[in-house]
């Protein structure tokens, strides 16, 4: 294309989903950094549904849309202003070579109109397009298969209870892509071939992926793979994974079955099935049975990415497994299929420790440790959360579970192999001390609620997460 | 089980310092078609110990050819990395069992699942520590483990736990 010289410095707005909001930055962030760009933005707040990045180029742009759940859409920004007349002016200033190859004669568009925090009325909606005359566009309408599609945004604020009469910012620009909000639905546990009562949703697993920077021909694990949700999200990223779990039945698909509807889990209820069932088999590497905190992996060994999901002492199994009948526990049993059935002297802190250790000598160097860190809110502080002389923090995304606990999503970057000294240093940090606390987070997270304040509680950690 | 999981593993039974490469016991050995990814073979070939996975895949007859010794410029060599992806990621052993090259320590293998957990009691083996000298933390009570395995006779370490104990 003859216009490609001057489109180096063009601008672009992401236009992002208004939940899970915290993960937003990180996400975009890290898929940034994938394809090497920096992140750019202008007049930017983070909490809001546009972002104007700079300093990329379309293929960037649709890089990092290729891989985004948290994205909705994007664009090549032609304009934007306060007002509709602040837009006119700025896109009467936007360079008409930029503009022309897509409003050539020949060609066929159709424009959209968007508005967040209101809805316009058709009538309206055909009076915005009426009233954007001024700019040349030749082609034919085609509402069905157009070519080029432009999208006048409208942002009328976060306040569903405060809705202004006149947008608080307008933008215009060329659609490029749609984001992967799509993969939410497709990858939906519950459709899922095996899942337990912790299968993290699908949503979350692929922003867990991207925080990892997860990439093709990766080899990916995860200690506490539990149903392989985490691995599910990976494999469609281009990695192959592996995972381990101390839980025999959980990994062979045993026992009682998550579903409302069935009382035991089929045959064939497995990782691999998993991953068959999204055409990801050839991803698979292996699954073990073992424990977390066992170095069983060949000194030497690195993985490119360590994604997982620690149990945290809520929803694990406080039953035997084994023969059937000792699985037939009664009611308040409702937490059901663990994670992990760690024993009590399992405390998180040590599992955190580990964790850390672990990927201190098992990352490949640059590689990334995304975990979820459960903290009950009211003392959380960033000095609970664990450090490692070889990890470089990258990101700290909070999800809010109940009105005192949330879990946080720790992102970690290994930027150096661990010498002897660092052994010894991570043991002796301060920050350990007041994290040897975090034992006592089962006994926060039930504290001052009643059975059916917890039930509440439960219900909501999934719909939360689905 | 695949033989690059294989290779990427190692016996963690207390007081051993050789426990690599596991050996590997075979009862059943299957071939899966798995699709070919010529960058991901290059990729693993230098993160392998290449003489331990010659040794498997001709424990496993399934030495494909592969060289005693690996071949320089094998990114080029797609006939090459095919064999490397048969062995990797297609053969699989399905039954059986890996042992602790020092200390005999089995850990089964069911199902192409290796189960590698450790009895509480395992340094027993090693000699290096007393039964209640087990200074880490407990994963699984003894108790769990046993119930753990479909047969439990068939773990002969629930045996030995008893007589400790008793």
């Amino acid at each position: 294309m003859a216009a490609t010289s001057g489109r180096s410095c063009l601008q672009y707005l992401i236009h992002l989903a208004q939940d899970n909001l915290d993960f937003r930055l990180p996400e975009i962030k890290s898929l940034l950094s994938l394809r090497g760009k920096p992140f750019c933005p202008e007049n930017y707040k983070e909490k809001t549904p546009f972002w104007v990045l700079g300093e990329l180029c379309e293929e960037d742009v649709r890089g990092v849309m290729a891989r985004s759940v948290c994205a909705k859409s994007a664009f090549e920004l032609w304009g934007h202003g306060k007002t509709h007349c602040d837009l006119k002016t700025s896109l009467l200033k936007y360079p008409t070579e930029n503009m022309s190859p897509y409003t050539q004669k020949d060609s066929t568009y159709r424009i959209n109109v968007y508005t967040f925090n209101k809805t316009l009325e058709f009538k309206d909606r055909i009076e915005r397009i009426d009233a954007m005359e001024y700019l040349a566009f030749e082609g034919t309408v085609n509402l069905k298969t157009p070519q080029h599609t432009f999208c006048l945004l409208e942002d009328y604020g976060t306040d569903p209870n405060n809705i202004p009469d006149q947008p608080l910012y307008v933008y215009f620009g060329r659609w490029i892509a749609d984001g992967q909000r799509e993969l939410i639905r497709s990858y939906s546990v519950k459709n899922r071939h095996f899942i337990g009562n912790t299968s993290m949703d699908a949503g979350l697993s692929f922003i867990m992926a991207n925080h990892a920077g997860v990439k093709q021909n990766d080899l990916v694990f995860d200690p506490f793979v539990g149903t392989g949700s985490l691995l599910v999200a990976c494999s469609h990223f281009g990695a192959y994974v592996c995972g381990t779990d101390i839980d025999y039945n959980t990994i062979h698909g045993k026992g009682r079955s998550s579903r409302k509807n069935q009382k035991w889990r089929g045959p064939d209820e497995n990782i691999r099935a998993n991953l068959r069932q999204y055409g990801k088999e050839k991803a698979y590497v292996d699954v073990l049975v073992s424990d977390a905190s066992k170095p069983i992996w060949r000194p030497g060994m690195h993985f490119d990415a360590i994604i997982t999901d620690p149990p945290y002492g809520i929803r694990e199994s406080t039953r035997r497994t084994g023969s059937h009948k000792d699985v037939t526990k009664p009611p308040e049993d409702y937490f059901g299929e663990s994670h992990v059935p760690v024993s009590m002297a399992y405390h998180l802190s040590d599992i955190f420790a580990d964790l850390l250790t672990f990927a201190a000598c098992h990352l490949v160097t640059g590689g990334r440790l995304v975990y979820w860190l459960p903290v009950h809110s009211p003392e959380y502080c960033v000095e609970m959360v664990p450090v490692h002389p070889c990890l470089r923090m990258i990101s700290n995304s909070e999800q809010t579970l109940s009105s005192h606990t949330s879990r946080r999503l720790i992102t970690m970057e290994k930027f150096k192999e661990p010498e002897e000294s660092d052994a010894l240093a991570d043991m002796s940090d301060p920050r350990y001390s007041p994290y040897q606390g975090h034992n006592a987070f089962r006994e926060k997270y039930f504290s001052g609620v009643n059975k059916r304040g917890m039930k509440e509680e439960d219900d909501k950690m999934n719909v939360n997460g689905e | 089980m695949k033989l690059l999981t294989h290779n990427m593993l190692t016996s963690h039974v207390k007081g051993v310092t050789k426990g690599y490469p596991l050996l590997i016991k075979a009862t059943e050995v299957k071939v899966n078609e798995v699709e070919f990814n010529s960058q991901f073979v290059s990729r693993m070939i230098p993160k392998l110990e290449w003489s331990a996975l010659v040794q498997a895949a001709e424990g496993l007859g399934h030495l494909e050819d592969l060289p005693a010794e690996l071949v320089s410029d094998y990114e080029n060599n797609e006939e090459f990395l095919k064999k490397v992806h048969k062995v990797l990621l297609e053969v699989e052993v399905v039954e059986g069992s890996l042992q602790c090259p020092e200390s005999g320590r089995e850990f089964p293998i069911s199902r192409g699942v290796p189960n590698m957990l450790l009895n509480e009691d395992e340094d027993v083996f090693s000699g290096a520590f007393g039964p209640g000298g087990s200074s880490s933390r407990l994963t699984v009570s003894p108790r769990r483990l046993v119930s753990l395995h479909p047969a439990g006779s068939v773990w002969r370490w629930g045996r030995s736990r008893n007589k400790v104990e008793n």
